[in-house]
Parts: structure tokens; C-alpha cells; sequence
């Protein structure tokens, strides 16, 4: 059988999945957490605790403005110390409520999480039921894009959903933290799949899954056969096969069009960590405190959501003060060498979306060369556009042009950049003519 | 301790740099190369040397002390030109006109537009082309191979020159001559066989796409059998399969989206059989290529790849 996967362009990046997925080493809880008040789509959440009050895990401590926004919960139980703007890992200063715990409350925390989990039964749960309980745990995109969850789980008017697509391609390289939780937890997740597939009142979930990962579609196919609604897809290995509008085309075939939601071609695609996400707030009462994330060829680590990303593991290098050089170079990137981004600040808290660490040993120093008109970056391109002329265009500054072409089609995936033989920016370039796009506005 | 080094997304690169893929043309011209050294002996190898190393030194000269900072892949690009042009040129060609030709190429053809992916034209056909209108004589004057069997180095007609004279093809051009190279011409075209060792050397390690030289031999293949003509010396005799295989796949001279390469595969076949029927030159491959070359931008742009989930902008009614 040929495997399916998406038409268009695409790349096949060296893989590097070399951190174990077949376990999860859960890191300890920390004793001071730094929980941002924004670390979604949209609004910031607004403090509902004070300066010296006493939380405890799980409770919530910051409440969504809005629908685009998400609640925030205290990942470990103790005092709030302050609210204030902390540096992320990008070092952007972002508010943040920060809780320090005592050696009691981290011992009670500690115990009640070793405890064996009691899954509530949740067969008789209406779709308005899950999605408020995914409101009210804060649940977003764990994929990296961070959009609140239960708001793309109910279709604007006018529109209805057909099928829920489950994002386990996990196309980035160097990262295995979908497909260890797919590998560890697959019942769970497949629980969490049919609250998601209920949530928005659907019959048909499929979860995409690249066959670089036999071990998770195992895992998955055999937990797959208590839902009849629910099925495995494997599909052929390529880079950005984890795109929302490419995923789609690889399973159903539809075309999303451009500028349209993929809920116009009845679908609603969700990560494989937001469904175990769903599953713990749901089944087991507990909000979204902790995510499975992956650090680069060490493992894979049940963190804290807010703990310092330096403090997961004894092997994540640390920076030197000042320019050293007499010491090597590394990129270390939040997230996936494709798409992810540099980090500065390496103490900055985890976050919701945040997949874990990548580090790039031979960071690109070359310089780039002429174009010379090879075409990679346009058969690279999975949304069919001219990277290159874009890039031009944005180079330029000619706006109109570049959108006129589809610039803002493009979903930064980074498939010319990466192809590109003569080194250059393209991608940079694109940003830039995306930017002025906006502003013409 | 490491010292963290900040960069936008990707942060990864595919290893494959330009200068590469030079070097992989390079190598895939290797057998040729070799062939012609092996038909024409010791002045194909002057001719490959000179043409080399004029186009290297103005390519340098002009960037040193015209445009700035002279880049390795430019002079890599220049040698690949000067490797294209005396692949191009009959072994009898003198150095001084070789010379003439490398300056052409590179200064007219290449740097005038802005040097390395700003030219609009295949250089080393832009050489090619000014030495054949500016010394006709010695740019059809062909060694006869087989130096080491035969003492002289008398000339004879080509046969596409044998043709175009109305001469009916006789015995001695045999397909396998034709083939393997045992005939008259420049130093790149004589050995089909190299060529096509060339080409799927090109297709194996991901160069160039088979799109624009199969539809060029296609073309003139079907074109031929129209006209009632025998397709296979078309193809074999001449420079059709080096300029189909190596000049018009050049990257910076030839459209960029599948179906332009279709296209503009299809009209050098076109023309290239034209020109050999009815114009007024034997050889027709490098004019067909440099007249599409200038229509590469226009190709270009009206063969947009169809965007993934483009919408037809809906007509408004007319208010």
C-alpha cells in the first residue's frame, strides 16, 4: 500500500529523534515556579490571586478575559511571592506570577503526584461539558501554535465539523515528546482523543502518524480498537507533515483554502498532547500544570509547567557569561530545529507550548550567496509558493507585490531556507515582506 | 559552558551548497571531457585549458577590481562556463580567439548583468555564439578524430553540414560512430554515449530534473518523424544532447516552475529543428536555447505554480 502523505513540496531534514520515547522521566517539582500570564493566543490572563496568598497545585490563578485566552493554574502548591514580568526563554520580559513553595508544601505536592491516578468515568459527559472543563483547565494547542483548544473544538456558525484529525506526525526533527506520550500513555491519549472527537460533537477522528514511528502506531493501533470511531493513519515521512493545512490534505484529500480555517473543509485538528491534556483534565480533575517535553538527545521529562528550563535536566548546556572563544558554539532552540526559536534566557519557565530543547551543534555561520535561479525553495515550498520571488519582494520592500503572489500563505515552516544551496535568508525575507504586508493595513 | 548563538528559524540547512552543484556539473562532464581528449588529443586539451583558464582569471579580474569581492562558487561558476564554452568550440581553435570567446562569455554574457544568477543568457553560449559569427571559418572547421591512428588532422564536413548541402546520409556515418563519438565536431558533441553518462549522473544525484532535456529530445524527435526525417541522426549528430543535457538546464538561464521547463523545453526543440531544416546554419541547439533563454522570465511568469488552496478571486458584478 503506498502511504499517504501531503502533495505539495516538502523537505526530508536529517531526523536526529535520538532522545528515548520509550519512557518519561518525570522531572521533580520545583520550589519556586514562574507561571506566565500569557502563554497563548490572545489575551493575557488576569491575576485572581494576591501578593502572599497561599495557592495550592491546581488551583487557578489567573482567569481568561476572553474566549481567545486561557485560564492559568498554579503548578505547585505555596505562596505567591510576586507578580511580575519574568524573562522568557527568548528573553522577551512577560507577566508572570511566581509562587514559591515551602519543604512541606513540596513534599505534600510530591506525594499526592506519585499517587496513583483514579480516572473518572466519563462516558456520559455532553460536549458542552467537556468543552467547558477544557475551558476551565486552560487547555491550548500543545503543538506549538497554543490556541485555545475548546475554541476550535466549536465550529463559528455556519459551519460543521466531519472529522477530528489527531497531529501525532511530530515532523520536526530531534523531538519525540508526541510520540513518547503516544508510546507511555496510549490509552490515555485515546481516552483523551474520544473527549476531544465528543467535545466537537463529530463521529470520525483519525490520527495522522508518520511511519518513522512504528513503535507509536503500534502502541496506538492497539489502544485504537476499544473506539470504532477512531482509526491510525500512517503516513509517509516529510517535513512539514505536521502542518495543519497539509495534514489535512494527507488524510482526507481536501484543499484548504487560502486564507480559511480548516474547519471550511469540516475539520479540526488537534496534537496528540493537547488530547492527553484533555484526558487529565477531564479524568482526572487535574488543569493543565504539566507537559511531557523533550530534551535533545537526552530524554524525554513530565515537567512543571513554570519551572525553570535550566533545572530539567543536568545536561542542558549552560551559557557561558560573556562571548568565550575558547569555547564551542551552540544554537540551543526552543522547540524543533525547523521551526522553533533561539533561546537566550536558558533559566526562562517551561510554558504550555513549549516541546522541549533542540541544540544544533553546527549552528549555520556560512554567508549567503547569490540566488542562482535554482527552483529548490519552489519545489520545497508545501504551499506551492515562489519563495524566492517573495523574498525578493520583501528584500524590496514591494508589499503589494508579495502579497499578490501569496505571501501570506506561507506558514513559516522553513522548507526553502532549508533547501536553499546558495545559504541564503529566504525565510527572514518572507517575515519581513509578511511585516510590511500588515502594515499597509 | 557554551557560547549560545542566536538564529531565526530554520536552524538547520541542507548540506548541498551552490558551489556544489557546479562541482556535480563538472564531474558529469567528466566522460565528455575525457572523450574529447581521447578523439582530439593534445589540442582539445589546450582548447579545455585555455577556455578554463581565461574564464577564471576575467571572472576574478572584473570582480576584484570592478564589482568588489570576487566569491569562490562565482569562480567555480566562471570555470564551469570556460569547461561548457570549449566543450562548445572546435579542437582547432586557436588560443587567441578561445581567449576572445572566454571574454565574451563572462564579461558580456555574465558580469555585464551583475555576475553570478543576475545573467539572462547562457555565457558560455554567448561565447560560443560570437566566435561562430565572428570566425565562421574557424568555428566549422573540425578535426577529424583519430589523431593517433592517422597523422593528418585534415577537416571534413560534419554531418549536419553534410545534410543541409542536400548530401543523403552514406555509409560512413554509422549510428555506432555517432554513438561512442568516432566522428567529426566540437569537443563536447561527438560522443553521445559520454553525454548520456553525463545526464544520468545529473539525474541521480538530483541536479538538474529530467523535464527540459527529455522534452527537448522529444520534441525534436516528433518533430522529425512529422517531417519525415530521421530522427536519430537529429538527435545523435551535433550539439543537440550537450545543449539539451548541459546548456539548457543551466539554472540562472532557464524557467523555474515545472511546467515553464515543459515549455521551454519543447520550444528549443522547436526552433532547434527549424533552423537545422530552414535557416541558414547547420547547427541550430545554441541559438534556440539563447532565444529562450530571454524568454525564461516570461515563462516564468505566467507559469506560476497554482498556489495550495488558491481561490479564483470571484468576479464582483459590475455596479
Amino acid at each position: 500500500m503506498k502511504l499517504k502523505t501531503f502533495k505539495i513540496g516538502g523537505v526530508h531534514p536529517p531526523e536526529l529523534k535520538t532522545a528515548p520515547s520509550d519512557h518519561i522521566i518525570t522531572a521533580p517539582l520545583p520550589m519556586e515556579a514562574s507561571v506566565l500570564l500569557r502563554q497563548h493566543i490572545g489575551a493575557e490572563a488576569k491575576p485572581i490571586v494576591k501578593v502572599g496568598d497561599q495557592v495550592s497545585r491546581g488551583q487557578k490563578i489567573a482567569q481568561a478575559p476572553g474566549a481567545i485566552s486561557a485560564n492559568v493554574h498554579a503548578p505547585i502548591s505555596g505562596k505567591v511571592k510576586t507578580i511580575a514580568p519574568v524573562a522568557t526563554l527568548q528573553g522577551r520580559p512577560t507577566n508572570a506570577i511566581i509562587i514559591v513553595a515551602t519543604a512541606e508544601d513540596h513534599d505534600a505536592d510530591e506525594k499526592a503526584r506519585a499517587a496513583a491516578p483514579v480516572a473518572k468515568d466519563c462516558s456520559n459527559l455532553t460536549a458542552k461539558d467537556i468543552t467547558d472543563a477544557i475551558t476551565e483547565a486552560g487547555i491550548v494547542g500543545m503543538g506549538g501554535a497554543t490556541f485555545p483548544t475548546a475554541v476550535k473544538l466549536a465550529p463559528p456558525p455556519g459551519s460543521k465539523a466531519e472529522i477530528l484529525i489527531i497531529n501525532g506526525c511530530e515532523c520536526e526533527p530531534r523531538l519525540t515528546c508526541d510520540a513518547a506520550l503516544m508510546r507511555c500513555h496510549p490509552d490515555e491519549v485515546m481516552t483523551g482523543i474520544d473527549l476531544l472527537r465528543r467535545g466537537a460533537q463529530v463521529d470520525r477522528a483519525v490520527i495522522g502518524i508518520e511511519d518513522n514511528k512504528p513503535n507509536a502506531v503500534a502502541a496506538m493501533t492497539a489502544a485504537a480498537k476499544r473506539y470504532p470511531g477512531i482509526s491510525i493513519q500512517v503516513l509517509r515521512t516529510k517535513y512539514p507533515q505536521g502542518g495543519e493545512k497539509q495534514l489535512i490534505q494527507a488524510i482526507t484529500g481536501r484543499e484548504v483554502a487560502s486564507g480559511a480555517l480548516p474547519i471550511s473543509v469540516g475539520a479540526i485538528v488537534q496534537n496528540v498532547a493537547t488530547a492527553y491534556a484533555a484526558y487529565q483534565a477531564i479524568a482526572l480533575g487535574q488543569p493543565l500544570i504539566e507537559r511531557v517535553v523533550t530534551i535533545d538527545t537526552v530524554g524525554n521529562f513530565l515537567v512543571a509547567i513554570g519551572m525553570k528550563t535550566s533545572a530539567i535536566s543536568a545536561d542542558i548546556p549552560q551559557p557561558t557569561a560573556e562571548a568565550n572563544p575558547t569555547v564551542a558554539a551552540i544554537d540551543v532552540v526552543a522547540g524543533g530545529p525547523m521551526m522553533g526559536q533561539s533561546v537566550v534566557n536558558i533559566d526562562g519557565p517551561v510554558t504550555k507550548g513549549f516541546s522541549g530543547l533542540s541544540f544544533v551543534n553546527n549552528p549555520l555561520q556560512f554567508e549567503p550567496a547569490p540566488c542562482i535561479r535554482c527552483a529548490e525553495c519552489v519545489r520545497a515550498c508545501p504551499m506551492a509558493l515562489e519563495p524566492y520571488l517573495i523574498s525578493t519582494y520583501g528584500r524590496k520592500g514591494c508589499p503589494e507585490e508579495a502579497k499578490a503572489i501569496g505571501a501570506l500563505d506561507c506558514i513559516e515552516c522553513g522548507s526553502c531556507n532549508f533547501s536553499c544551496p546558495s545559504a541564503r535568508p529566504i525565510l527572514d525575507y518572507i517575515r519581513l515582506a509578511k511585516m510590511r504586508i500588515r502594515a499597509l493595513k | 559552558m557554551y557560547n549560545f548563538i542566536e538564529h531565526t528559524s530554520p536552524h538547520i540547512r541542507r548540506r548541498r551548497t551552490a558551489e556544489m552543484c557546479m562541482w556535480h556539473v563538472i564531474i558529469a562532464l567528466a566522460p565528455t571531457t575525457l572523450c574529447a581528449f581521447y578523439f582530439f588529443g593534445l589540442p582539445a586539451f589546450e582548447t579545455v585549458l585555455v577556455a578554463v583558464c581565461s574564464c577564471v582569471v576575467i571572472e576574478w579580474a572584473i570582480a576584484q577590481f570592478l564589482m568588489g569581492n570576487p566569491r569562490r562558487e562565482s569562480l567555480v561558476a566562471a570555470g564551469l562556463t570556460g569547461l561548457l564554452l570549449a566543450l562548445n568550440l572546435p579542437a582547432s581553435m586557436p588560443w587567441w580567439a578561445i581567449i576572445l570567446g572566454a571574454v565574451v562569455a563572462i564579461g558580456i554574457g555574465k558580469m555585464c548583468f551583475g555576475g553570478l544568477g543576475c545573467n539572462i543568457f547562457n555565457p558560455a553560449l554567448v561565447g560560443r555564439v560570437f566566435l561562430l559569427i565572428s570566425f565562421p571559418a574557424a568555428m566549422t572547421t573540425w578535426m577529424k578524430p583519430g589523431w593517433m591512428f592517422e597523422a593528418d588532422a585534415s577537416t571534413g564536413a560534419t554531418l549536419l553540414t553534410a545534410l543541409k548541402q542536400g548530401h543523403v546520409p552514406d555509409s560512413s556515418y554509422q549510428y555506432f560512430d555517432l554513438f561512442i563519438g568516432n566522428r567529426g565536431g566540437s569537443l563536447g558533441e561527438v560522443a553521445s554515449l559520454a553525454l548520456l553518462l553525463g545526464f544520468a549522473y545529473l539525474l541521480i544525484v538530483r541536479v538538474i530534473s529530467w523535464r527540459i532535456p527529455i522534452s527537448i529530445l522529444a520534441t525534436v524527435i516528433v518533430f522529425d518523424l512529422c517531417l519525415g526525417i530521421q530522427a536519430g541522426l537529429d538527435v545523435l549528430s551535433g550539439g543537440l544532447l550537450l545543449g539539451a543535457i548541459f546548456m539548457a538546464t543551466d539554472y540562472v538561464t532557464s524557467p523555474m516552475s515545472n511546467r515553464g521547463m515543459i515549455i521551454f523545453g519543447i520550444c528549443i526543440g522547436i526552433i532547434t529543428v527549424c533552423i537545422r531544416r530552414w535557416g541558414a546554419y547547420p547547427e541550430g541547439v545554441s541559438f534556440a536555447i539563447l532565444i529562450m533563454n530571454g524568454f525564461t522570465p516570461l515563462i516564468n511568469r505566467y507559469t506560476r505554480p497554482r498556489r495550495f488552496g488558491y481561490v479564483k478571486p470571484q468576479k464582483t458584478a459590475a455596479a
